[in-house]
């Protein structure tokens, strides 16, 4: 397991220690332990089925672990208190078909009013996410669904934010947008638990990762430190032919090929000394490739005990 | 709470307002057909006196004539399709208060807002209530506009359609009440409508084979219909059996039901 050279501060807004979660003989969470700071953006990538959606389920209080704990801003979300500084956001989002979106928000509206914590200008997310008021939900598409499913997770100015696939459906000019959304929560201070199963926008918004692979956190870092323990495929194509030894004993490599002027690698980490012993052949095209995401998972599966 | 049930019964405007137009169509025609009743009475009077009386005391008309108002409304509104349609009602909303939101997922964004479970039962069973009530008076109001040309309400008090409508909504709350409680703690909507549906059919054909079978009669008074149909609704007001035990037994079944679902895993 890689180990976080971060600490908490000393009050974090998610505090999850030792989560365990069975269901009858399945196992779904084991020992899971992790925290998220305010301002900060925690990123959970996992498989399908690693333990994302049942973890968040616990911490808002929809399921009850089976071992350890799950705080929420110092309490369990389930205080209305405390539900009503959390924005939700479900991986599979469903809410009445028949109603329209104007009243699904005035709603959540008027709940965070009795629970004394009024929401933000609606008119103003509205707009930013482009949002069709008067349409039935039903009858909308995924992507304007998730970006209903979104409003209703910003209109608390929240303390904390937990979202499953949150640019699921969403075409790439809205995964921006709501990217750039998150991103500006955190820097108001909000923190941030982020499940996908999709490197990219880790690698986008994420402050740190972590990795659940069959219930367990498998790896947890910075951003920085988990992309240099991920691997690249990288295909070099060079001016002159290089002997087949050239990069014998480089650390990282864990496959080569060289044949005449194609070299093929795959490494952890930077591959800049590989690039400067080639570089005297004359380096002519370097193609790149980040590995999958599932090898990933293998890999930190692998090395976790 | 009340703007959980408010919210409730706006989802469902449009069903609620079939359901009142529905059963309004249905009172109004069945309503309609006393005339022709009436004025072949001695050939029904016949067929109804052939009956036994515990068997005309099930079909509610023991002592009034079919031909009479009071015996027409009981035989052929109060203890036939009329409460059944709105125990329909009831019992479908009751169980998706919180099972059904639960099984098509609609649940999890619904507490993802800053309330309570309790309040969101409550709140629920509140609305189902409200819409139970609401198609009740209705159509009870139905009735009584339509009375007065077909000499409906002849020689009964002003007021028993409305108390009977009462004493019937007050058994509609019982079943309802049955079916979100079991909703509640199983959070499976077939559960809680099959649940709910045994135990009208029980309480009903109960009360009817104890009615038939003599060593059976002591058993009808357990039976919800009984305290409905053997209360004399449309001529004395709502009593304490026919009442006020359904009411109290509703909400001991809501609040049972609440606290299970308080307790439970939520399988969203």
């Amino acid at each position: 397991m890689v180990v976080s050279p971060v600490t908490s501060v000393a009050d974090p807004s998610i505090a999850i220690a030792q989560l365990s979660k069975e269901f009858g003989e399945v196992r779904a969470l084991a020992d899971v332990s992790l925290w998220v700071d305010p301002a900060e953006i925690y990123v959970l990538l996992g498989a399908n089925g690693a333990g994302k959606s049942t973890l968040m389920r616990i911490l808002l209080g929809y399921l009850k672990p089976t071992r350890g704990s799950a705080v929420t801003l110092g309490g369990s979300s389930r205080e209305t208190a405390i539900r009503a500084r959390v924005g939700y956001l479900p991986g599979d989002l469903r809410l009445p078909a028949r109603a329209t979106v104007a009243e699904i928000l005035d709603f959540r509206g008027v709940m965070q009013r009795h629970a004394d914590r009024p929401p933000v200008d609606a008119d103003e997310l509205v707009r930013h996410l482009d949002i069709p008021l008067n349409r039935r939900f039903g009858t909308l598409s995924k992507g304007n669904r998730q970006k209903v499913g979104l409003a209703l997770a910003l209109m608390a100015a929240p303390d904390v934010l937990v979202l499953d696939e949150p640019t699921s459906g969403l075409d790439p000019l809205m995964q921006e947008s709501v990217l750039d959304l998150i991103r500006e929560r955190r820097n108001q201070g909000t923190a941030v638990l982020l499940s996908t199963h999709i490197l990219s926008e880790a690698t986008e918004v994420a402050d740190r990762v972590g990795v659940l692979s069959r219930g367990r956190l498998v790896v947890e870092s910075p951003l920085s430190a988990f992309l240099e323990q991920a691997s690249q495929s990288i295909t070099i194509t060079l001016e002159e032919d290089a002997p087949a030894d050239l990069l014998d004993g480089l650390p990282g490599i864990t496959t080569r090929s060289i044949q005449g002027r194609e070299v093929s690698l795959v490494i952890v980490g930077s591959a800049a000394e590989a690039i400067r012993r080639l570089s005297p052949y004359g380096v002519h095209r370097i193609v790149t490739q980040a590995h999958e995401l599932d090898d990933m998972f293998q890999q930190a599966s692998e090395r976790s005990p | 709470m009340i703007t959980i049930a408010w919210a409730y019964l706006r989802d469902r405007r449009r069903s609620l307002l079939a359901w009142t137009l529905g059963v309004i169509a249905l009172v109004i025609v069945m309503a309609a057909f006393y005339p022709s009743i009436r004025d072949t009475g001695a050939d029904f009077d016949a067929y109804v006196d052939s009956l036994p009386e515990s068997v005309r005391q099930t079909l509610g008309i023991s002592g009034a004539s079919i031909a009479s108002p009071e015996g027409y409304l009981m035989s052929q509104l109060y203890s036939n399709l009329y409460p059944l349609l709105l125990l329909i009602l009831g019992i479908s909303m009751a169980s998706w208060a919180i099972a059904g939101a639960e099984g098509d997922g609609t649940l999890e964004m619904t507490l993802a807002a800053p309330l309570q479970r309790i309040s969101l039962g409550w709140g629920r069973v509140l609305a189902v209530a409200v819409a139970t009530l609401s198609v009740t008076l209705a159509s009870t109001a139905a009735i009584a506009l339509i009375a007065s040309p077909l000499d409906l309400l002849e020689g009964l008090p002003w007021w028993g359609v409305w108390s009977a409508a009462m004493s019937m909504w007050a058994l509609v709350m019982l079943y309802s009440s049955a079916a979100f409680a079991i909703g509640a703690a199983t959070g499976r909507r077939t559960w809680a409508i099959s649940g709910a549906a045994g135990l009208v059919v029980i309480g009903f054909l109960g009360q009817l084979f104890a009615s038939l079978a003599e060593p059976l009669e002591y058993l009808r008074p357990t039976s919800p219909w009984y305290w409905f149909l053997g209360s004399s609704p449309l001529t004395s007001i709502p009593t304490l059996v026919s009442f006020g035990v359904p009411v109290a037994l509703a909400i001991s079944f809501t609040a049972v039901g609440i606290w299970r679902f308080n307790r439970r895993d939520l399988g969203v």
